[in-house]
């Protein structure tokens, strides 16, 4: 089965038209089927105290964060198709200004420190350290997180998430 | 502050002609860049091989506030009563601070110089505060180290002195110099200072405020629990953890100050004693030998190898057993540079002191006082005795 590369611009239009034209293929494009949709929304934590001076947490909207703030990424999936979606794949690059701090809500199924080159459980992977000698890998250490879901039934939602700090 | 509101800083800054440059790569996030968070999503269905999809969820990041305040200074610096700054610009004379700016972005500062309260402990270490500076005319001034060559050049490289500094670039460090005129040794007790070894504390303040325009900084959050959601608006958290030595200082306040101090350099004082046998009966002038009869001048030298003056020095000495002090004998030579030949010249030199009406001689002691000995002069006095 031929994976559909984007093209940009002009090169992409191209590409869908040539799918169309085979028949019999199932493309992605074609909006039924089994389709994944992602929202993706960043929060912070706060504190706040109730009138019985019970101290509880809630989520806000991250606009602005300092460095040195928390912030808490929630990742939703939803299959708006009628099929189930297998092998699903969420992959997650931390950007340069974030250090990931934890994922305990929803461990992830493993993570990377070079980049997306390999994956593996943190415990095992290791960096080159300062002093030039392989060290195991600290959170701070990670590049990229991944979640592996086996299957989503059509109709069916759900979320990961994960903590990271502004560098 | 957007990109290019940073640029026009960066301009400005070379416009001014004031290098900062990073000491080291800056660990905080610049204030202002948009984190951009996006997740993707592989999957099949029915085996096939789907579009990838995409979420992306956006912040920017805020201005976190921080500037610290330390004295560059590794001892006090030392100085003479009724000194003049601007007579004497050496750098050794000068107080030497370091600003930090540790915010995530530019930031300017308004500056502040004051007297510490007297018996504030000093940062040094060898007695506390007991005088101040630069009251009256000879007021504080702060010079910037422009050219940050650790030399203090006002009037040229250093420029003019200053009461703010419109920019210093994100995490980057400036150097100011804070300097003011000493008073001169004074008053009754115990109004007396400054004398020798006294310290005058010296506080820099420093307040963050928007750089350029130098108008205060609106914070919206006052401790690292940072959290605000106005959009479209820049926000600055306090980072100051640590509030700085000046009264009325907070941690997260967006102001720290550092001390330094001046100390009067004190006089040093070195004595010594000599004689010289002027005559004996025997062979009078030539040769004279310190036999029964003879005639012995006694001479004490002080000295002053300081860089202030000696006040009120009192030369003490008991007249030698196994001999007798010859009456009104006593000379002073009050001040001169080069050190004495204790000979038969020495014996007239300087004032003759009269036994009772200068309190020269009583009770087998010579006390003579002088009421300053100058950095760098010398003193002494003289009397005779007979070799019993």
């Amino acid at each position: 089965m031929r994976r559909i590369t984007k093209f940009r611009g002009f090169g992409w239009v191209l590409g869908a038209v040539v799918g169309v034209c085979v028949a019999g293929h199932a493309f992605a494009q074609a909006a039924a089927e089994g389709q994944l949709k992602l929202t993706n929304a960043v929060y912070q934590e706060v504190q706040v105290t109730g009138a019985d001076g019970k101290v509880t947490r809630k989520l806000v909207p991250a606009t602005r964060v300092a460095p040195g703030g928390e912030v808490i990424y929630e990742i939703e999936y939803a299959n708006g198709g009628k099929r189930v979606a297998t092998d699903v794949v969420i992959s997650n690059p931390l950007p340069n200004e974030l250090l990931f701090e934890d994922d305990s809500k929803t461990p992830a199924t493993d993570m990377s420190v070079d980049h997306g080159k390999t994956y593996g459980k943190l415990a095992q992977l290791t960096v080159t350290g300062a002093d030039g000698k392989p060290r195991p890998a600290r959170t701070s250490d990670v590049t990229d997180l991944r979640w592996v879901i086996p299957s989503i039934a059509a109709g069916a939602k759900g979320k990961v998430s994960f903590r990271a700090r502004v560098k | 502050m957007n990109r290019t509101t940073f640029k026009l800083l960066a301009a400005a800054l070379l416009l001014a002609g004031v290098q900062q440059a990073f000491a080291q790569t800056p660990i905080h996030t610049e204030a202002g860049v948009k984190v951009g968070n996006t997740a993707k999503v592989d999957y099949k269905v029915d085996d096939i091989v789907q579009t990838q999809e995409s979420g992306t969820a956006d912040f920017v990041v805020d201005r976190l506030v921080n500037l610290k305040v330390t004295t560059t200074d590794t001892a006090e610096v030392a100085v003479v009563p009724d000194s003049n700054h601007t007579a004497d610009t050496s750098t050794s004379k000068a107080l030497r601070f370091a600003i930090q700016n540790l915010t995530n972005s530019a930031i300017g500062v308004t500056l502040a110089a004051a007297n510490a309260a007297t018996s504030t402990v000093s940062p040094f270490g060898h007695g506390d505060d007991i005088f101040n500076v630069g009251e009256g005319s000879g007021s504080f001034r702060i010079y910037l180290d422009a050219d940050d060559d650790g030399v203090f050049e006002p009037g040229a490289a250093d420029g003019a002195p200053i009461t703010s500094i419109a920019s210093i670039a994100r995490e980057s460090t400036v150097h100011v110099w804070v300097v003011a005129d000493i008073p001169a040794v004074g008053g009754t007790a115990p109004n007396v200072h400054p004398v020798n070894d006294d310290v005058a504390l010296v506080s820099l303040q420093a307040t963050a405020v928007e750089p350029t325009t130098m108008t205060a900084i609106t914070y919206k959050e006052s401790t690292d629990a940072n959290v605000d959601n106005a959009e479209n608006q820049f926000d600055s958290i306090k980072g100051d953890q640590t509030p700085g030595v000046v009264g009325g200082e907070s941690a997260y306040d967006g102001v720290d100050s550092a001390y330094s101090a001046y100390i009067i350099a004190s006089a040093h004082i070195g004595v010594t004693k000599k004689s010289f046998v002027l005559w004996d009966p025997v062979n009078q002038t030539t040769n004279p030998k310190a036999i029964p009869g003879a005639k012995v001048l006694y001479c004490i030298e002080v000295s002053n190898d300081g860089s202030v003056a000696a006040a009120d020095v009192t030369i003490t000495d008991d007249i030698p057993g196994g001999t007798t002090y010859i009456a009104n004998t006593v000379h002073v030579n009050e001040e001169y540079d080069t050190a004495m030949t204790c000979n038969t010249a020495a014996a007239t030199a300087g004032t003759a002191l009269d036994d009772v009406n200068d309190s020269a001689y009583s009770s087998g002691t010579v006390t003579t006082t002088v009421t300053s000995l100058a950095a760098d002069k010398k003193t002494s006095t003289v009397f005779q005795v007979t070799i019993n």
